[in-house]
């Protein structure tokens, strides 16, 4: 490299004066575009989550029918596509070159990839809002939509395959160029192995969504209909999973940022991420397990991610992780009793609350719920029932999505260097949002155990040849549903408004650390001005040496593991007898 | 403490040379779900026979 | 100690502590607990979703159905035949846009083997208010053995999208004590009167080719 152009390679890096990485300006420009993306993605995302809300809340039924099918197409794509693949594009390059402290490779194919995504989704929103794709997010043949929704759907996800390859050339460039010593830190670990899943999902997307593009466009058979929902599942759970792994990823990264987490054992978490990348994606299998196209052998071995091992390494990191919270905020000095790390943890931090509630709903709502109904006969009792968007919501929007809303508030700070607007209010954000979620995936999931379906526009059956009444129980839980996905979708409004408002018109942060801690916390999270000891300087990075037997006295995380383990033992052998109490069948 | 210098590659231990490498990671996490999901689903609804509809 | 944003230096891949070993070692426990019950309860249990599954076309399904229907027939919905038929038989059902055909009778404590398959779309049996749920899918036969354990006016709800008319997709199944055969229609459903019933039989749409997409941007006819 000539003089000229080291130096103007050098002039691309600014340096975090909070953590002190150096940062690829053309990785921060990308980081700001795919954030900007996937919040505007869920602009229209919302719009359909407050209709549908005050649709399916049967008191209210605002939608006609059409619209009714139309926007949960909208709803489901925009949210569980767009708004959270461009997220995580955003997570890529942050984990990527801005942990490892490298610049971004091939700058231009990497705006390509983000252009490809970009006209890809609108391309689609056009097809579905103008109703060329009234067949909902699956799009399960002999349905057909308008071959320019595929086509949308297909650029999109080149763009993003490309974008993933860009995500391992990077890791690549790091290591040659030695911008980081030792291995990778866990968080771009995880990232890693939400690539690998990436590619899995991308993969099967395009094996599915190309032949049923050529088939609407009249140049192709159709696809047969099983072989068709086999293959979409890889690409529609499998992308599921992407969002578990950067979930955990974020919230090793929040721990670290808010109260100084510190990694219990790094073999321990990274062996969990490791079984993440071998097996968790075999749980397609969940979405076929009432179908006729699969005997049991595949469904159990499948169903189970090859044994639990996956459901293993999410016990491992629900262990670790509040375990590395606990310790780091006993190192900070909070070492009275079980709890006080807790309870004296900075609860006002708006990234810190998203992360503790991200953790409790998704473990304990989404976890356990799905792992209960995704056993092979269990399910029969939960197919195509609303228990099943209860627990899905509890996964990807109490979980992922409320993580990411964390991960956000320092974002903000420390990428865009701009103090978060309307400060009161994004303190409490995530509090509403979790609590209208809380509310949302508990009533549906007890709605579905009485057997109101999915998807679904009318349980009063207005109009059919026969009559079906369902218990006054449903009309109760329907109307706190309605009520917690009106505070939730709230909630959602309020940190798009917050993070649109922060990066465009939000005030600039000062450049030196001296005069930005004088300006207090109003506006910034407190682990942007105050970093915890263990998250930089001599002690950052040292080699995991044999712990100390009376350091991890983690009396709060084992009582916390152990309420989970209770409560996911009584919820899944419960549901085993009410499997019991219906026809034999089978 | 002082930085350690990096270890000589045999003395890393094979659990943390695999982590450290990300493409043989993409391999794997390919290959299994390939085989187990995918290929042997497709076997499954091939193998299926046509319905004798007694 | 170092926290998730640091690049750990040296070997880190050293054995745990004694506390998260014992956490490990429950939730591996716990862990063969969940894949041990599935093969068991396929073995032991009552309700899997095992079933006798083969390929099928939807024209040959639907005219298997209404062989069935004819044979067996005790009375009539409006135009949807109540079939009757003897316990240990193949029982025939079939989806289509949008309604169940035929509706069936049948003893409680009697075995059969309901067959599930469509004549279009996907659609999602649904059992109400049993909760007991399969797929419906066109070109597949999935046939089930059953035991119905209570007597009841059953509901089929059908709980995968298939178009406009899904929400108005319902089918019945009746259990009676006894023997099914006898007695007709022990049940009134009450039908609703905005609406007249579906006389769409099958036999007008039995011609039709077996191609199978639904015309057009499927779903807003």
């Amino acid at each position: 490299m000539t003089a000229a152009a080291l130096a103007s390679l050098a002039a691309r890096f600014r340096t975090c004066p909070v953590t002190g990485l150096k940062v690829d300006r053309t990785a921060q420009r990308l980081i700001t575009a795919f954030a900007v993306a996937a919040v505007v993605s869920m602009i229209a995302g919302v719009i359909g989550a407050f209709a549908l809300v005050l649709t399916r809340w049967q008191a209210v039924h605002l939608l006609p029918a059409t619209w009714y099918y139309r926007l949960l197409t909208v709803h489901a794509v925009s949210m569980l596509i767009f708004f959270i693949i461009f997220f995580e594009m955003a997570v890529l390059y942050f984990a990527g070159p801005v942990l490892l402290s490298s610049r971004a490779a091939a700058p231009k194919l990497s705006w390509l990839g983000f252009g490809l995504m970009a006209v890809g989704a609108v391309l689609t929103e056009v097809v579905m809002w103008s109703g060329n794709a009234d067949v909902l997010f699956t799009s399960y043949p002999p349905l057909k939509a308008n071959p320019n929704y595929y086509l949308g759907i297909i650029l999109y996800a080149v763009g993003a395959l490309l974008t993933v390859g860009l995500f391992f050339a990077n890791l690549v460039v790091a290591r040659r160029e030695k911008t980081y010593q030792g291995s990778v830190p866990l968080v771009t670990f995880g990232a890693t192995t939400a690539a690998v899943i990436a590619v899995i999902t991308l993969l099967h997307g395009a094996a599915i969504y190309v032949p049923t593009w050529l088939w609407a466009m009249g140049w192709a058979p159709m696809p047969d209909p099983e072989v068709y929902r086999m293959i979409w599942w890889g690409l529609g759970h499998s992308s599921q999973q992407i969002n578990v792994a950067a979930m955990v990823s974020i919230w090793y990264l929040l721990g670290a940022l808010t109260v100084g987490a510190v990694v219990i054992n790094e073999k321990i978490s990274r062996t969990a991420f490791f079984l993440y990348v071998l097996f968790i994606s075999m749980a397609s299998a969940h979405h076929l397990l009432v179908d006729p196209g699969f005997g049991a052998a595949w469904k159990i071995w499948n169903t189970s991610y090859a044994m639990y091992l996956a459901v293993l390494a999410t016990m491992i990191h629900g262990f670790t992780v509040p375990a590395g919270l606990e310790m780091g905020q006993r190192l900070r000095g909070y070492t009275k009793g079980a709890f006080e790390w807790l309870t004296k943890a900075p609860w006002g931090d708006p990234g810190f609350s998203a992360t503790i509630f991200s953790i409790i709903l998704f473990g304990f709502i989404g976890g356990i719920t799905g792992v209960t109904f995704g056993t092979e006969q269990i399910n029969i009792i939960a197919h195509n029932t609303l228990r099943v968007p209860g627990h899905f919501h509890a996964t990807v929007v109490a979980g992922t999505a409320l993580a990411f809303m964390g991960a956000t508030y320092y974002v903000i700070p420390l990428v865009f260097r701009k103090q978060i607007a309307f400060w009161p209010v994004a303190r409490i954000q995530p509090y509403l949002f979790a609590a209208g979620m809380a509310l949302f995936t508990t009533s549906m999931t007890f709605a579905g155990t009485f057997g109101v379906p999915r998807r679904h526009y009318d349980i009063s059956f207005a109009g059919a040849a026969l009559d079906l009444q369902y218990s006054p129980a449903v009309d109760l839980l329907l109307a706190i549903m309605g009520i917690g996905g009106l505070l939730a979708a709230t909630g959602a409004t309020l940190y798009i408004a917050i993070a649109a408002w922060s990066v465009f018109f939000g005030k600039r942060l000062p450049e030196d650390a001296k005069e930005g801690m004088a300006m207090g916390f109003h506006g910034v999270p407190q682990g942007v001005l105050r970093l915890p000891k263990q998250a930089y300087g001599a002690e950052a990075g040292e080699p995991e040496v044999r712990a100390h037997e009376g350091v991890l006295k983690l009396r709060g995380t084992y009582v916390l593991v152990g309420v989970f383990l209770l409560a996911f033992i009584v919820y899944y052998f419960v549901n085993w007898k009410l499997l019991s109490f219906v026809w034999k069948v089978g | 403490m002082s930085a350690e210098p990096t270890p000589a590659r045999d003395k890393v231990p094979l659990g943390q040379r695999l982590m450290d490498s990300p493409f043989l990671l993409l391999v794997l996490g390919l290959l299994v779900i390939l085989v187990f999901y995918t290929g042997w689903g497709l076997w499954e609804i091939h193998s299926l026979g046509p319905a004798p509809l007694p | 100690m170092h926290t998730a944003i640091a690049a750990p230096k040296g070997v880190w891949w050293v054995p745990a502590h004694k506390g998260e070993k014992v956490w490990v070692g429950i939730a591996f426990a716990w862990c063969m607990v969940l894949f041990a019950m599935m093969p068991l309860w396929h073995f032991k249990g009552g309700q899997n979703p095992a079933g006798i599954r083969y390929k099928t076309t939807p024209a040959a399904y639907m005219a298997r159905v209404q062989e069935f229907a004819e044979q067996y027939k005790v009375g009539d919905v409006n135009g949807v035949p109540l079939v009757a038929p003897p316990p240990g038989s193949d029982v025939y059902l079939i989806g289509m846009q949008w309604q169940w055909y035929p509706q069936l009778k049948l003893t409680r404590g009697a075995s059969y083997t309901l067959h599930l398959s469509s004549f279009d779309v996907d659609h999602g049996f649904n059992l109400y208010p049993l909760n007991i749920n399969f797929m419906v899918v066109p070109g597949y036969d999935y046939g089930l053995r059953i035991v119905p354990n209570q007597s009841g006016d059953y509901r089929v709800v059908c709980n995968e999208f298939c178009g406009i008319g899904h929400h108005t997709m319902l089918g019945r199944i009746v259990v009676v004590d006894g023997d099914n055969r006898a007695g007709g229609d022990p049940g009134k459903p009450t039908l609703h009167s905005s609406r007249p019933p579906q006389l769409r039989h099958g036999s007008d749409r039995a011609a039709a080719a077996p191609g199978l997409a639904a015309p057009g941007s499927g779903g807003t006819q």
